[in-house]
């Protein structure tokens, strides 16, 4: 019987425990690798497919990192092993189950946070959770691409010479880049193996591959299609789930190899094209992120080149990864915004805009960092900024601002179950301003332990491995001899996904209305009203009308930068404290607006008990009455100067953006110069969406964007189908 | 103090001029076109009606010239880039003429452009003190023939006719937008009459058609008016397409420069 690699992993594990963590890496990574890799299919011009199992080393698990465990797959595979087969099973999971990342980590959180952050399941009634991943790779490609994996050796070896006393870590990283050539090598055989038996056509494709993956093995690429080998196996390799900004890092190739005719403008098509059907085939819902554009590229014109290939991939493989998104800036050629503004009208839902004439300097800003860093700037998975190859900012703790202002009316207590969830604050404010200290103090502290938390799970990363193959490609680690997570990144941050920010801002200034300055009902009433879920409509009324954020009023606008300031300042005061280079808040979107708004009882905007909350930083649904311009000058009005990123979103009805395409470009080049950061825009009209939901099948190509990722609109649960439906879509009168 | 009756203001309008625009509708109108998808646009005063949940609306709010002013400034970053500006429709703007005036006077001051969408229905005086300041009229052609033109919307063509030809006179800049109502202008000879003022109007710059919709039946209904057109079904697609094809032969003939509207 052939002993399952699983068992053997967990012997190459024990064999190196307490020994040194680089070696045992490398190891182990011996042994994944290429035992999880796939074989390459039909039709794929590039190779690299992996197939994670129930163990095994990763920056990002489905929902943990490092050394990693999945629970539920595990049992299944004991439930189906039979004998000793099975009890061999059972030993590695029970030996992983105390050394895997998430364990790991509440090992290295002090009681307190514990304490402070009790569960890990989202469902629960608390305002905070911890999330177990070290996500947001994004990192330098031209590193491996400039050399390839020999003139990472040199490197590796001549910074092995000046810097001794991390031998371990430089012999490891050589052996991580032995075992990236072993894969190349791997997939070589076994594309002239499927050559045999090919047609004519595959034959060639297959040998060209074959001879690829030959020569980048022991060389550096020098053929777009070489290339493009070359970093999507590494990205498999490596278990990165972006893609870094590849306009510049494979546009100069792919410019050479269409000029010199190495490459027909139909080869690097399907090529690219291939890419993107890789990249979709992961399926990561959040992240498949591939950049382009902006400032701060090698070779502006060969990468504005590699944009219009990568346009016409995403109009060829329509799924909702790669998240393909351009970067912006005044200067830039404006015939790719007009191609761009043409693929958002076939309703692809990309490319998702940045804006770098705002991001630029506001990435400088928070950061803390110079033009040429901010210039690298990156949006990973939901929307995250990083520094690319630079920097990590895993996005490891999510809070619930609207649930913080329900728990600080109530005195720091669940409504619903009477605990102590927040610190107790009283429930009687004589002025707005004490409720909103009360507020902050509240946040404050759920903020403060998050940090701790993030803080503490790097510790763990730091502990558990140098994550060889990504210190590789990350600026300062091999010079440094330190690993990813314990001293080799030049800036090691975090960020903080915060949810219903609106929402709260929203209710904020209702209740300074309708109780502070009107008069009209004192908090208390308020507050029974929302424990109620507005039994009396009238009062629901009023608070529905108090002004709202979107319809560019003054009071809403100025009342969500506050609370959006002072967020973004508490959050940024714990970097420091926790020895991070930087602590951001990040205001995205998947669907945990949905998720949070089921466990938050009805909110002072008018809001019911169980609805979703406002989507990243878009108004909440029906709420941006009074026209898109308004809309987006809100927008624009939040500060991007103390954050990691905001997400927001614009669903567009078609006839609006085929129809009015200029007219629809040139509102989003005036929202840019506005200060507007980022837009994702979505073409859709509401009656397709209802007819979406009724009759599915006819709706299959339908996506929409869910805040941070695109999603199949029928595959979405139904109350976020509704949230979408419910916001205002423009351009239909 | 001077003080206009406006029923309702339009952010990021993309159908009223050039670029993105922000359209004040000025209330009351002359006219009684049977098409006309704003009927809370006809009364010169306030008036009520219910939404279909029951809730109140009100039509009409009296607002300042600076008011106007500080309205279309909200948006100038929009018309910088767009090449747009505002506009002022109606109703019959120029009814109001005073106030629509110093409304234009006051936009044009603070730079930005300014459209006038009137049915050229007005007095010489009217369009002459509003003239200096507008950049672009947008005047309708709604039927051919005096009198067809005076049984659809209840006043006589030749008023439009010669604000046109004041227009001309003076030089300012026209587009003139054309309802295309099933049973009422879908007949050749008012395509010839286009093409006709086309050719005598230099100053025509260009010519919009603008379908006939039901978005605005529901406001019949809101404040309890017999609906016109109620028996009236929009152009399907293919009919459009149809049309289409047919005004395009036109058009090569006739040599209009078309450009579509709903
Ligand atoms: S001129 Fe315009 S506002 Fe007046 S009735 Fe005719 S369509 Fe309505």
């Amino acid at each position: 019987m052939k002993r399952r690699w699983e068992l053997t992993f967990q012997k190459e594990y024990e064999a190196w425990e307490g020994k040194s963590a680089a070696l045992r890496e490398l190891a182990c990574l011996r042994v994944q690798f290429p035992a999880i890799l796939q074989s390459v299919r039909d039709g794929d011009l590039l190779a690299g497919i992996a197939s994670y199992r129930a163990v095994g080393f990763s920056p990002k698990d489905d929902e943990e990192f490092g050394w990693y465990l999945r629970p539920g797959m595990m049992e299944k595979e004991i439930a189906e092993a039979e004998g000793e087969e099975r009890a061999e099973l059972e030993v590695v999971r029970d030996y992983f189950l105390s050394r895997r990342g998430k364990a790991v980590t509440r090992a290295c959180m002090d009681e307190e946070t514990n304490r402070v952050l009790p569960s890990d399941d989202l469902e629960d009634d608390y305002p905070a959770y911890p999330l177990y991943r070290m996500t947001g790779c994004i990192v330098d490609y031209h590193r491996l691409l400039d050399g390839g994996i020999p003139g990472l050796r040199e490197e590796v070896r001549a910074a092995a010479r000046k810097n001794p006393g991390h031998e371990d870590f430089y012999e490891a990283l050589l052996g991580a880049l032995d075992l990236l050539a072993d894969c190349c090598r791997f997939y070589a055989r076994q594309c002239a193996e499927l050559a045999c038996q090919a047609g004519d056509a595959r034959q060639w494709e297959l040998r060209t591959m074959a001879a690829n993956l030959e020569a980048v093995a022991k060389r550096a690429p020098q053929t777009f299609w070489e290339a493009a080998q070359l970093s999507w196996l590494y990205s498999i390799v490596a278990h990165t789930l972006d893609y870094g900004r590849m306009d510049d890092y494979l546009g100069t190739y792919l410019a050479r190899d269409l000029k010199s005719g190495a490459v027909t403008p139909e080869l690097a098509q399907r090529i690219v094209d291939s890419m993107w059907l890789l990249i979709a085939d992961k399926r990561t819902t959040v992240h498949g992120r591939v950049m382009v554009g902006g400032m701060g590229r090698r070779d502006p014109e060969s990468a504005d080149l590699f944009i219009r290939y990568a346009f016409e991939a995403t109009r060829h493989v329509r799924r909702n990864e790669p998240q393909l998104s351009m970067r912006w800036y005044e200067g830039m050629d404006p015939e790719l915004l007009h191609l761009a503004m043409r693929l958002l009208g076939e309703g692809t839902t990309f490319p998702i805009l940045y804006n770098d004439d705002a991001n630029v300097p506001n990435v400088g800003k928070a950061f803390g960092v110079s033009r040429e860093d901010a210039e690298q700037y990156y949006p990973f998975g939901c929307g995250e900024y990083v520094i690319g190859g630079r920097s990590f900012g895993s996005p490891n703790g999510v809070l619930n601002v609207a649930r913080v202002l329900e728990l600080t009316l109530h005195g720091g207590k669940s409504p619903d179950t009477g605990r102590q969830i927040a610190p107790p604050c009283g429930e009687s404010f004589s002025t707005f301003e004490e409720l909103y200290a009360a507020y902050l103090a509240s946040a404050e502290h759920f903020i403060r332990f998050l940090a701790k938390q993030e803080a503490a799970e790097y510790e763990a990363a730091g502990k558990m491995a140098p994550f060889l193959l990504l210190s590789l490609c990350y600026d300062d680690c091999v010079a440094r001899g330190e690993g990813m997570f314990s001293g080799g990144l030049r800036y090691l941050g975090g960020t903080l996904e915060s949810y219903g920010n609106i929402t709260a801002s929203d209710s904020l200034l209702a209740i300074r209305k309708l109780v502070y300055d009107e008069r009209r009902v004192p908090l208390r009433e308020l507050v029974r009203a929302l424990d109620g879920d507005f039994p009396d409509e009238a009062l629901r009324q009023l608070c529905l009308d108090a002004p709202k954020y979107g319809n560019a009023n003054r009071e809403a606008d100025e009342m969500a930068s506050r609370m959006h300031d002072d967020l973004c300042r508490l959050v940024a005061a714990q970097a420091e404290a926790n020895g991070l280079s930087t602590y951001l808040p990040v205001l995205i979107n998947n669907d945990h607006n949905v998720k949070f708004g089921k466990h938050t009882g009805a909110t002072a905007d008018g809001r019911k008990k169980g609805a979703p909350l406002t989507n990243g930083n878009s108004p909440s649904g029906g709420m941006d009455r009074s026209g898109l311009t308004s809309l987006l000058t809100s927008m624009a009005s939040l500060s991007g100067e103390q954050n990691a990123g905001m997400v927001q979103n614009l669903r567009l009805g078609k006839d609006q953006l085929i129809r009015c395409r200029d007219k629809t470009e040139a509102l989003i080049r005036a929202y840019f110069s506005l200060g507007g950061t980022q837009l994702m825009v979505t073409a859709v009209s509401t009656r397709e969406l209802r007819d979406a939901m009724a009759r599915p099948e006819l709706y299959q190509n339908l996506f929409v964007r869910v805040g941070g990722y695109s999603g199949r609109f029928i595959s979405l649960p139904r109350p976020v189908q509704l949230d979408i439906i419910s916001r205002t879509a423009y351009g239909e009168a | 103090m001077l003080k206009g009756m406006i029923f309702d203001v339009a952010r990021a309008a993309m159908d009223d001029g050039p670029g993105v625009r922000t359209t004040i509708f000025l209330k009351g109108c002359p006219l009684r076109c049977p098409w006309c998808h704003n009927p809370e646009s006809q009364r010169f005063s306030r008036e009520s009606a219910r939404d279909k949940y029951g809730k109140p609306v009100v039509y009409g709010q009296e607002l300042t010239p600076q008011e106007i002013l500080a309205i279309a400034e909200r948006d100038r970053s929009f018309y910088r880039l767009s090449g747009g500006g505002v506009t002022f429709s109606g109703g019959e703007p120029l009814a109001q003429a005073a106030f629509l005036a110093e409304s234009c006077r006051l936009c044009h001051e603070a730079g930005l452009h300014v459209c006038v969408d009137t049915s050229g229905f007005a007095s010489e005086e009217a369009v002459h003190a509003v003239m200096p300041y507008v950049d672009l009229f947008l005047l309708d052609y709604k039927q051919t023939g005096e009198e067809r033109h005076e049984r659809d919307v209840g006043v006589p063509l030749s008023p439009v006719l010669d604000t046109l030809a004041l227009l001309r006179r003076e030089g300012k800049r026209v587009w003139l937008r054309c309802p295309i109502v099933p049973g009422y202008q879908d007949r050749p000879e008012h395509f010839r009459a286009i093409a006709a003022l086309e050719r005598e109007y230099p100053c025509i710059e260009r010519v919009e058609l603008m379908f006939f919709h039901t978005l605005g039946r529901h406001k019949y209904a809101q404040l309890r008016r017999r609906d016109p057109t109620a028996d009236l079904t929009p152009f399907t697609e293919e009919e459009k397409e149809a049309f289409w094809r047919r005004l395009n032969d036109d058009e090569a003939q006739m040599g209009i420069d078309i450009s579509e509207r709903i």
